[in-house]
Parts: C-alpha cells; structure tokens; sequence
C-alpha cells in the first residue's frame, strides 16, 4: 500500500518558499559560499541552494509530496490530523488557537498534532510574533495497491 | 529553454526513518538529485546514507551516528525508485554496508 498527499505550489507558496529560504541564509551568494565550503558535509544546504537556484527562475514548476510506504508509516496521520489538514485547506487559519478552536479541540491536543504533521513535512508552522501560523496544506491525496 | 521543474518528496519507509527527495528538471532532462535517507536518532533526525549528482558528480555519502559525514564516493547516476528499493530492503542496515555496493 502507498499513500501520497500532494500539493502543487502557486505564486504565493513559492514567494513564502524564497522568504523562509532568505530568512534562514540571508542571501542566495551566501548560501552558494556556504555549499562551496560544506558540499556533502550539510546536506541540507545543497539541497536548499539548487531549491533556491531553481525557484528564482521564472515559471518554475513546484509538486511537493508526501509519501507513506508501509502501513506502519502510515500511522502518522491519524483521523484527527487529517481533519486538521482540511481545516487548514479550507480556512486561512492565523494561529493553532484558531486551529483547536476550529476543530472543537483542546488546544494541546491540537499543538501535538501539529507538531507532528509538521515533522511529516504536511504542514509549515510558521512562527508570527508568538504565534504559530499553520499553512501548506496539501491538495490532494491518493492511495495505491501495489501488486 | 525548457522549463524547471522541482519535485520535493518525503518517502515515509518506517515511523522513523524517511527518504528526502530533491529533483530538478529541465524539460525531459535530469537536472538534480538527490536521495538522503534519514533515521531518528537520540540526536534527532539525522542523514544516514545520500545519493546525489550535485555539479554532475553522482556520488554516495555515508554518515556517521552524529550526522557528520564519514565516507563518500563516485557512483553511477540514480533512480528514484531503484534508492526507494534498496532503502526498504536494507534500511538502517545501509549505514553497516560497504559503501562502493551502493
């Protein structure tokens, strides 16, 4: 069995790629020194450059997916998350207090979820002043029995 | 020129343990890859074996317990779906194998 849940970026989603991008290296010249320096040493920065490189030109096409390989795996995303999930498709939600308070949840309950939906890569918290504003949620979900 | 084309996957293999997947392609072509198995540890979510042709030179890295590189080496270019099978196969047992059978 395979699940994936995917998202095709807009406009926006890749403007808020490139801000958290420079939010998180200043510049992409220093990002490239940073790569020239570390290479393999911090996969992440090679990564987040040819990200960069390829988001800065125009046109670029951008799917985001997340994929559960076995049945165990797919225990991360229980009932309740995938709930939130379409919660956050739905509504543009400020903040995990108006997620809890939109789903009828304890809030803890909620940041917990949160928490791991973002660990999944199926949402970004983004930090807003003290508050933590989920977004990305995905657009579509398919599910497959291999042969 | 043809257009980019950038496809960011996270391949779930075990509740702890995933594969990133960083693709860029221009049109038909390939442009990047990469393919980093990563296991949670006491430390956190660390790299344990990459796969990747950054500046035309497809290569294996191996990482330590710490996530600190340990060994690399010249590979031929991969495939998603060959990394995917090997990554099910062998999983945490990647980081005890040889790295030139990789």
């Amino acid at each position: 069995m395979k699940i994936e849940i995917l998202k095709h970026y807009n406009p926006e989603d890749v403007q808020g790629e490139l801000a958290r991008l420079a939010a998180r290296y200043g510049s992409l010249d220093g990002l490239a020194h940073k790569a020239s320096i570390g290479k393999c040493g911090s996969p992440d920065v090679v990564d987040n450059l040819v990200i960069w490189q390829a988001l800065s030109a125009p046109g670029t096409d951008v799917i985001w997916k997340v994929s559960f390989e076995s049945a165990e795996a797919v225990a991360k995303i229980s009932p309740k998350r995938l709930e939130l999930l379409e919660i956050i498709k739905k509504a543009r939600i400020a903040s995990l207090k108006e997620l809890a308070a939109a789903a009828k949840r304890d809030y803890k309950n909620v940041y917990d979820d949160a928490v791991a939906l973002e660990e999944c890569g199926l949402i970004v918290l983004e930090a807003n002043g003290r508050r933590m504003r989920p977004t990305h949620a995905a657009d579509e979900m398919k599910m497959t029995f291999e042969r | 020129m043809p257009e980019l084309s950038v496809s960011l996957n996270k391949i779930w293999i075990h509740r702890t343990e995933y594969l990133k997947v960083v693709e860029v392609r221009e049109g038909s072509r390939q442009k990047f890859y990469s393919y980093t198995y990563t296991v949670k540890s006491r430390m956190g979510w660390l790299p344990c074996v990459r796969w990747d042709n950054y500046e035309q030179q497809p290569h294996v890295d191996k990482y330590d317990e710490n996530g600190a590189l340990l060994e690399q080496r010249p590979c031929r270019e991969k495939e998603l779906a060959e990394v995917v099978k090997l990554v099910k196969i062998f999983r945490r047992n990647l980081s005890a194998m040889d790295i030139s059978q990789l």
